[in-house]
């Protein structure tokens, strides 16, 4: 079933169902792919709502201030199977934080319910703490006084990890992020950057059965951010096992690592899929540019007849030497038909590129605004 | 890899949490200025307070002791009650509360670790005081002072996890309730004078309450017990050092078991109202 | 790589200009009065008022009970002069702790749990001022207490005060150099807060507590040993509570001693070793004391606050 989310942001009550039937089958469509795989994560309706205290001034106007309360998070439904990537995109105050502590136990919800491995956050919390860990990103934890390796031994404890088990995994740990020359330093002596790296390792050490890693990128160097994921990626194929939950605000990042991505605003899931169902919501033809040479009217003719092509615009360039030309294709197999017709005219390809939307398209579409809040984007697009 | 549960669990957990303690009180030796030298500082004045009252040799005494002691009370106030908050602040107690060891078992391991921390000062304080001043100590029931001693360390420490789960919920407030609470209890604890004095320096009809209220604090009968076998026949006790020991034991067992089921209400209160990782309030 | 022009010395060099920066006093009074008002909102906003006037006066107040049960049970009552020097002392030193800590505090509250401290030092604020303001906030509430405290004390505790004796003209002008000499201290603690890790948290209560000592604030400095007893007459501290006291005793505090212990009978000073000073001579030594302070401790916070910013300590994080 196809979805038309060009006015996903309209605010109808139409649109938030249409929305949400296209969550619903999308989880359908991942069941289906996942089949036989357990569940790691699932929320069934989660609600949080938030008090706000009446500020101070409202309490002398009036005697008794009406409370206000905030939605953090609207009937959320989520399903992550094990060995996934998931990844959360939201703008800030979507709700992505309120969501992995609810799962992490950290807090709890206002309704619904939510398991991690098939247990209850609320009712079983202690029992999803010993399959859990989390990294946020942009935290420097830990004592200054203690050495990496001090702290991250203490860390390991809290788990109950032997201690032989313990060193072989900081070893371990610090080597992938690249601060083995660091085990011995003063954790009050290491850059920002390091901090994190060790809030990183902090994390794996423990070898959880589903990890929460909230923008663990955050204020990472490019070649640390890398680093770090790469081991995200390698961590999960050599652990089919494990799954791990994600959010980011690096469209790119989440376009490559995750395996399904859930876009939240307001507290809602507006949209639950691969990064590539996602963009075809946007885009179900592929289009391709390609510029030619040695282009005339008879290539143009063959090329619109060729299989699998819906339409072709031949715009000669300024030189008058080649052509650009657009084409908007059924499949993106299509491109084959293209190039052997090209070929067969002795039609010369200079360049040819895909154009598809990215994820921050997607993104834009759905919320109204980009990560910066910006609402004219969603305006001009 | 193998996970212990269980007590296994709760004893690494403890063992964990108490080795920055003791590392940091071998690592940062501001310590010994700061912990030692000023304490005693303030300690002096007390005792040139009393040799400008011309007051009996002992008191002198009553003064370093109760120096001494302050070190626990301080340290059960800033380094167990009101250390979630400051693990709060450093983002620390959210990953302690995510952990599958219990908060008890952290708290244990900071109660112990703060314990050999304040033994280091409070031991200097005591010896350097001692030396100064000219204190004697009879140490003809050394054993059953220990026993005190150590009856009473369960006991505040005890204490100190039933605060350290109330301030779990507060933001701010935790910080000024530790202070608030830092001299009050010095007075009613008798840190610098003999505890039956204060009893018997308020009417007839507070007597009851203030007795009750200073007896809640550990160190107030266990200051009064130790200067009673410290100071034999220098002193009027509240009651018989052995009826002072059984009340702080079953103060022990009180304070521990409140302590555990506080805790576990007031962990749920705080993610129920998100306090756990509230920070600057 | 040095072009031909720097080599060869013709390059006149980056163009500058002079600055036009003629908002000295307007930045400053700006700065104290913005920094006033933070100060009483990071002071006060955590509770309504009655809790936090009750959260203020608790810890001082216990303190002034402690030290009336240490006199009661020695004292039993008599040498009610003695008294009188104790708990007026107490009350005054409040402000010195106050005064002291509060600068000091707002250093490393400012640097380690509000992480703002880089902000107000890169911002056109000027940093004195705004560490005076802010601690304007302890101040006032150090003044709030004294008063309450000297207010308890008399109507509940059994300190004589008698109204008509007060030398207010005195009151005034020792007070005003008395703040003038706290404050100056108080500026060279925070300047020595900006070099030191957060363990120094407590410096300000710190050097409180060493003043205790040697100021005579609890007992007279004649009790000292010889070698601190100089040292508690070489400080600021001791003159300005001395002065306070006599001031608001309406003259130097005595009591009638009996002739035992190697005393002569007869009304002797509580202190002698300050009685023989008169109050000319006690402003001179306060006023001289307020100029020294004011310029070493404006000089010396230049100078640490240049050896923070060698070192990296405006922004560094020291918590363990």
């Amino acid at each position: 079933m196809s979805v038309n989310i060009d006015n996903a942001n309209a605010g109808s009550t139409v649109a938030d169902q249409a929305l949400e039937e296209a969550v619903r089958v999308a989880n359908a469509d991942a069941a289906l792919r996942y089949a036989g795989r357990p569940l790691a994560i699932q929320t069934e309706n989660l609600t949080r709502l938030y008090k706000i205290r009446a500020e101070k001034k409202d309490k002398k106007k009036n005697d008794s201030p009406p409370a206000r309360t905030m939605i953090a998070l609207d009937g959320v439904n989520v399903e992550v199977y094990q060995g996934e990537l998931f990844g959360l995109l939201g703008p800030n105050g979507a709700g992505k934080t309120t969501l992995i502590k609810i799962l992490t136990t950290l807090l709890a919800p206002s309704g619904g319910t939510a398991l991690v491995d098939g247990l209850d956050v609320v009712k079983q919390a202690q029992d999803v703490r010993r399959l859990i860990n989390m990294v946020s990103g942009g935290e420097t934890s830990g004592y200054g006084i203690l050495t990496v390796h001090e702290n991250l031994w203490m860390f390991s404890q809290f788990y109950g990890i032997t201690w032989r088990d313990a060193n072989a995994r900081i070893d371990e740990m610090l080597r992938i992020v690249e601060l083995e020359d660091k085990r011995n330093a003063l954790v009050s002596s290491l850059s920002t950057g390091q901090r994190q790296r060790m809030n990183f390792c902090r994390g794996f050490i423990t070898d959880p059965k589903v990890m929460f890693l909230d923008e663990p990128t955050l204020g990472l160097d490019v070649h640390a951010a890398r680093i770090v994921r790469n081991f995200t990626r390698s961590w999960l194929s050599e652990n089919p096992d494990r799954t791990l939950l994600l959010t980011t605000h690096y469209m790119a990042e989440a376009d490559e690592l995750c395996d399904r991505i859930a876009i939240i605003d307001h507290g809602k899931v507006l949209a639950c899929d691969t990064p590539a169902n996602l963009k075809h919501l946007l885009q179900k033809q592929p289009t391709f540019d390609i510029s030619a040479a040695g282009i005339t009217d008879k290539t143009v003719a063959a090329l619109e007849a060729a299989p699998g092509v819906v339409r072709v615009i031949a715009t000669p360039d300024e030189g008058g030497i080649s052509h650009n030309l657009k084409f908007i294709l059924e499949d993106e197999s299509a491109i084959g038909s293209v190039v052997s017709t090209l070929a067969a005219h002795n039609g010369r390809i200079l360049t040819l590129q895909k154009n598809e939307p990215t994820l921050e398209d997607v993104f834009i579409k759905l919320v109204g605004r980009s990560l910066t809040g910006d609402a004219s984007e969603a305006a001009a697009s | 890899m193998r996970k212990s549960v269980g007590l296994e669990l709760f004893l690494r957990g403890a063992v964990a949490r108490g080795y920055p303690r003791v590392i940091g009180a071998h690592r940062e030796l501001s310590w010994l200025f700061f912990d030692i030298v000023i304490p005693l500082i303030s300690t002096s004045a007390f005792v040139f307070l009393y040799k400008a009252l011309n007051a009996p040799a002992a008191y002198v005494g009553f003064v370093v002791l109760g120096g001494a002691m302050a070190t626990y009370w301080l340290n059960v106030l800033w380094m167990m009650a009101s250390q979630l908050y400051w693990d709060k602040q450093a983002g620390l107690l959210e990953i302690y509360i995510m952990a599958p060891t219990s908060l008890m078992s952290i708290l244990l391991g900071m109660g112990v670790g703060g314990l050999y921390m304040s033994t280091l000062r409070a031991g200097a304080i005591a010896v350097v005081g001692s030396l100064l001043f000219n204190v004697q100590f009879d140490a003809s029931q050394w054993g059953f002072a220990l026993l005190v001693f150590l009856v009473t360390m369960v006991a505040l420490y005890g204490l100190g996890m039933l605060l350290s789960s109330a301030f779990l919920m507060w933001g701010r407030e935790a910080w000024q309730v530790s202070l608030a609470l830092q001299e009050p209890v010095f007075f009613l604890s008798g840190q610098n004078f003999p505890l039956s004095r204060l009893f018997n320096s308020v009417p007839a009809l507070m007597q009851g309450a203030v007795t009750f209220v200073s007896a809640a604090v550990p160190v107030s009968l266990g200051l009064d017990a130790m200067r009673q076998l410290l100071f034999p026949g220098q002193i009027v006790g509240v009651f018989d050092p052995w009826v002072e020991l059984g009340i702080m034991a079953a103060l022990g067992v009180i304070f521990v078991t409140a302590a555990y089921l506080m805790l576990k209400r007031m962990e749920w209160l705080a993610k129920v109202e998100a306090r756990l990782s509230l920070r600057w309030q | 790589m040095l072009d031909a022009a720097t080599k060869n010395g013709t390059n006149p060099g980056p163009t500058r200009r002079e600055s036009t920066d003629k908002t000295f006093w307007t930045d400053n009074i700006r700065t104290f009065r913005i920094a006033a008002r933070l100060g009483w909102q990071v002071e006060g906003n955590w509770a309504d008022p009655f809790v936090f006037f009750i959260f203020t006066i608790l810890r001082p107040l216990a303190t002034a009970l402690i030290l009336v049960l240490m006199y009661t049970v020695i004292a039993g009552g008599q040498k009610p002069q003695f008294f009188n020097y104790l708990y007026l002392s107490n009350a005054l030193f409040v402000l010195v702790i106050q005064t002291m800590s509060g600068l000091a505090w707002t250093v490393l509250d400012d640097r380690e749990n509000y992480k703002m401290l880089k902000y107000i030092f890169t911002s056109p604020a000027r940093q004195i001022s705004y560490f005076m303001g802010r601690a304007v906030a302890k101040i006032s509430l150090g003044l709030l207490t004294m008063a309450v405290l000297l207010l308890v004390g008399v109507l509940f505790l059994g300190l004589q005060i008698d109204i008509a004796k007060i030398e207010w003209g005195w009151v005034a002008i020792y007070f005003v150099l008395g703040m003038i000499t706290l404050v100056s201290l108080g500026l060279i603690l925070a300047g020595i807060a900006l070099v030191i890790a957060r363990n120094g948290a407590a410096i300000g209560e710190v050097v409180a507590g060493c003043l205790l000592l040697f100021s005579g604030a609890y007992f007279p400095v004649d009790v000292l040993p010889p070698v601190i007893r100089e040292i508690s007459l070489g400080m600021p501290i001791t003159y300005w509570l001395e002065g306070m006291r006599r001031a608001i005793n309406g003259g130097t505090l005595t009591y009638v001693a009996d002739g035992s212990s190697g005393t002569v009978a007869g009304v002797q000073p509580i202190s002698p070793a300050l009685a023989g000073i008169d109050n000319w001579q006690l402003l001179a030594i306060m006023g001289l004391s307020a100029v020294v302070c004011s310029v070493v401790s404006y000089f010396f916070y230049q100078w640490v606050e240049n050896q923070a910013k060698e070192r990296g300590m405006i922004d560094r994080l020291t918590g363990y």
